[in-house]
């Protein structure tokens, strides 16, 4: 995963990720998959906000309230958790676009845009503490986060392939195996393509009726 | 609409002996506890095409009465955001996954045996009523969990594959 750019304006704080960044992807499957990636970003997003943490590498858990503005929130919403959500708009705002290339531009659109810049200071104007919860450039997701986009996409190429009966006639061993299985994982490791094959309901049956699941 | 109960079918991959306690045990722990309800304590749907969940009504007045303020002296912990699904915890606990009477599937949602008032509860908070909104936290049939939640399933379906492939020695 790489973002490409960040955008910080009163109409969008967002950024612009290729999620395949280093990984071969035919681009006639990157845009079906950037919308599961896009929507597994936004799920682990609002679960890391949930616990004042930030899903970005390197940021780890929301600096706390000021004391005044912690008063503030006890008193009006019943505690004082740094976890971004006061009337909960920018929270609810947080979504993302994809593009037929598979560019997936994720963050905050339209009025909250500005209270989303006031957090992440992808603009570098903010005197907010900074609660980064968009990576900015040069940034990624952390690495719990950034390993499970790529089984994610190790899946969805998986699934994405048709695998018939008659590619793996030939297979007498492990070798051969995952020569077949790498036409469809190709730029994986064999351990990646293992978990993604033992994920793949329709991969696990088609080799075990032919003998070659141990194999794995 | 008809009622239907609070739970939603998970089907296992078709491979001889993957329920297993130990998947049962992990569901519970790895996808229930750790993803779902961490979701939902976030105040957001763990039911795919579902958002975040609706705001209290009474928090958009000036006068700030009805649920949750009402409530506040005997819960003092209950906030007004995240809408979060919780007060005592009663019903989310019943938050379960059950054995089907099936090698292939399994349940996750309320607890059958679960109290019939938190049974009515989650009914009225997954489906609406006249005076909740729907806040949608197990998936209605035709809905699927969302994406981090079916990776776990999945994943764990995988390390059960592994097992049943260990004991036949592979």
């Amino acid at each position: 995963m790489k973002v490409l750019k960040t955008n910080a304006s009163s109409s969008k704080t967002t950024a612009e990720i290729d999620p395949f960044d280093g990984i071969s992807v035919p681009a006639s499957a990157r845009k079906q998959i950037a919308e599961v990636i896009g929507e597994f970003l936004v799920e682990q997003t609002q679960m890391k906000l949930g616990d004042s943490e930030s899903p970005v590498e390197g940021y780890g858990r929301f600096q706390d309230l000021s004391e005044a503005y912690a008063d503030h929130k006890k008193e009006e919403i019943g505690h004082d958790d740094p976890n971004l959500e006061f009337s909960g708009k920018m929270r609810d705002a947080l979504t993302f676009k994809t593009r037929a290339d598979g560019t997936i531009e994720i963050g905050v659109f339209g009025s909250q845009a500005t209270k989303a810049d006031g957090h992440n200071n992808l603009s570098g104007e903010s005197r907010l503490p900074t609660r980064r919860f968009i990576p900015g450039e040069g940034e990624s997701y952390d690495s719990e986060i950034t390993q499970q986009v790529e089984e994610l996409i190790a899946d969805m190429v998986g699934e994405q392939h048709e695998f018939e009966r008659d590619d793996f006639e030939d297979v007498e061993n492990k070798s051969g195996l995952y020569s077949v299985l790498t036409q469809a994982f190709d730029g994986f490791t064999r351990s990646e393509i293992r978990m993604a094959v033992l994920r793949n309901d329709k991969l696990v049956r088609m080799l075990d009726s032919l003998e070659l699941l141990e194999l794995l | 609409m008809s009622r239907v109960t609070v739970k939603s079918t998970i089907r296992v991959p078709d491979f001889t002996g993957v329920i297993d306690a130990k998947l049962m045990h992990d569901v519970q722990g790895s996808v229930i506890d750790n993803q779902i309800k961490k979701l939902i304590q976030a105040g957001t749907s763990p039911v795919r095409g579902h958002n975040r969940f609706p705001g209290y009504k009474a928090a958009a007045t000036k006068e700030k009465t009805g649920y949750p303020y009402n409530v506040r002296s005997e819960f003092p912990n209950k906030a007004i955001r995240p809408v979060n699904l919780f007060l005592s915890g009663d019903m989310l606990q019943e938050y379960v996954a059950y054995r089907a009477n099936s090698i292939k599937s399994f349940f996750m949602g309320i607890r059958p045996n679960a109290p019939e008032d938190v049974r009515k509860r989650a009914e009225g908070n997954n489906y609406g009523t006249e005076h909740v909104p729907m806040r949608r936290f197990i998936p209605a049939p035709g809905e699927t969990y969302k994406v981090s939640i079916v990776k776990a399933l999945r994943d764990l379906f995988a390390e059960a594959v592994q097992r049943t492939l260990k004991r036949r020695g592979g």
